[in-house]
């Protein structure tokens, strides 16, 4: 007995949800499993539509380092959680923003795709993977190696098995620099088509070209009949990072 | 210092950054253990304050197992502690009349506080033993046999009903 039952435990979901188990055996055999258990779809639609409670960190920050809370809040904060009233300036930063963060040092080795979304009503968030979105609401993405440099790419896997390039826009493959999270320049608009949709970023340590990376995408779609959720990797030879959204109706 | 024994320390952006991400599952999970909307927010606190005293290897192999692992600890820590034990107890909502899996009161009340997380994993989670062998940092083998434990313990449990009745 190693499971007390054949659905996927919520720990397993959570995982997938988060892109730990991008690219394996294990998110292969889930997406099957979920694809044909309506018990299952429901607990994951429950996961990603779950409240986030609001951003309470002054208290944490002020137990932890056993300080008064900060009173002055980060550019990132602002940045992410504008309130009403700044929607204009928000919009702005979300257009503007630039590689002016704290520099970051990560762990070795690691890779973390972030995604950051603009609603049409103006609010911008920090997505979740799963995350539900609309038809026009905006895109731009933030992300960070461990590895000393690498190139990077930008895909998006759509549910009518078309592949868009996210990111670079030049043909070459994007070089970052690691230990610091890079928001890329590019952003792009979610167009009409609804369903399940995979980003997936492939980073190299050597160089790249864009059109490669979307023939290989193209490739593992299509011997996927087409359905992201069931592709497990490109092929590409290279680190690859996924991260789902839910198209839906606004 | 070597950076492999001495982690980054993690700043106040990494802070809002994490919680942002992941402050949902962590209050999801505390409120599934304890039942209480209020004690569910304590931990979520507790579990970010721990995360920052962590420092940046706090997700090295798995940030969901850390979350996970972390989550159950101080709820398992706040049952335990006799200062607020009446308190939870009362807050506690009555058992359903059936569950599909133990619920997290019958899995605490006398069940060896060594087996007590196994338990919660296995029984409240239905999670697999390669799954919580990676929360708890075991090799599937131990997480086998303590297991196995569990089952004796239940075992030794139901006799002893058995024999009462």
């Amino acid at each position: 007995m190693t499971k007390p039952s054949l659905c996927p435990s919520e720990f397993a979901l959570e995982r997938l949800r988060f892109g730990e188990l991008a690219a394996s055996a294990e998110e292969t055999q889930i997406l099957t499993h979920v694809a044909d258990c309506k018990a299952c779809r429901a607990r994951q639609a429950e996961l990603t539509t779950q409240v986030q409670p609001p951003l309470a960190t002054d208290t944490i920050w002020a137990k932890a380092t056993a300080q008064e809370p900060a009173r002055r809040t980060s550019r990132w904060r602002s940045l992410v959680w504008p309130s009403a009233a700044l929607t204009t300036a928000a919009l702005s930063a979300f257009l503007v923003v630039s590689r002016s963060h704290e520099p970051d040092i990560v762990t070795k080795g690691a890779w973390q795709l972030g995604v950051i979304a603009k609603g049409r009503d103006g609010h911008i968030t920090h997505l979740v993977p799963g995350a539900a979105l609309s038809p026009g609401d905006r895109l731009r993405f933030e992300v960070t190696t461990g590895w000393a440099k690498a190139s990077v790419a930008l895909v998006m896997l759509d549910s009518t098995g078309k592949v868009s390039r996210l990111a670079p826009a030049g043909d070459r493959a994007l070089s970052i620099a690691g230990g610091k999270r890079v928001l890329l320049d590019e952003a792009v608009q979610l167009d009409s088509t609804l369903g399940p949709e995979r980003i997936v970023l492939v980073g190299c340590s050597g160089t790249i070209e864009v059109s490669d990376v979307v023939a290989s995408a193209k490739r593992a779609l299509a011997a996927a009949d087409g359905d992201p959720r069931r592709v497990s990797s490109l092929g590409t030879g290279c680190h690859e990072e996924s991260f789902w959204i839910s198209k839906v109706k606004p | 210092m070597d950076d492999k024994t001495q982690p980054r320390q993690l700043n106040r952006s990494d802070l809002d950054l994490a919680y942002r991400r992941y402050a949902g599952i962590v209050l999801r999970r505390a409120r599934r253990i304890l039942g209480d909307e209020q004690l569910a927010h304590d931990i979520c606190q507790d579990v970010f304050v721990q995360l920052l005293r962590s420092g940046a290897g706090w997700a090295k192999h798995s940030a969901i197992a850390w979350l996970h692992g972390t989550t159950t600890n101080c709820c398992l820590n706040l049952i335990r502690g006799n200062r607020r034990w009446h308190d939870f107890m009362r807050r506690l909502p009555p058992p359903e009349p059936v569950t599909p899996s133990l619920s997290a009161q019958l899995v605490l009340r006398g069940i060896p506080e060594r087996l007590q997380e196994i338990a919660i994993y296995y029984g409240l989670d239905e999670m697999s033993q390669e799954e919580i062998a990676l929360v708890l940092g075991l090799s599937q083998k131990t997480v086998s046999n303590r297991l196995r434990e569990l089952r004796s313990w239940f075992a030794g449990v139901d006799q002893k009903t058995a024999r009462n009745t």
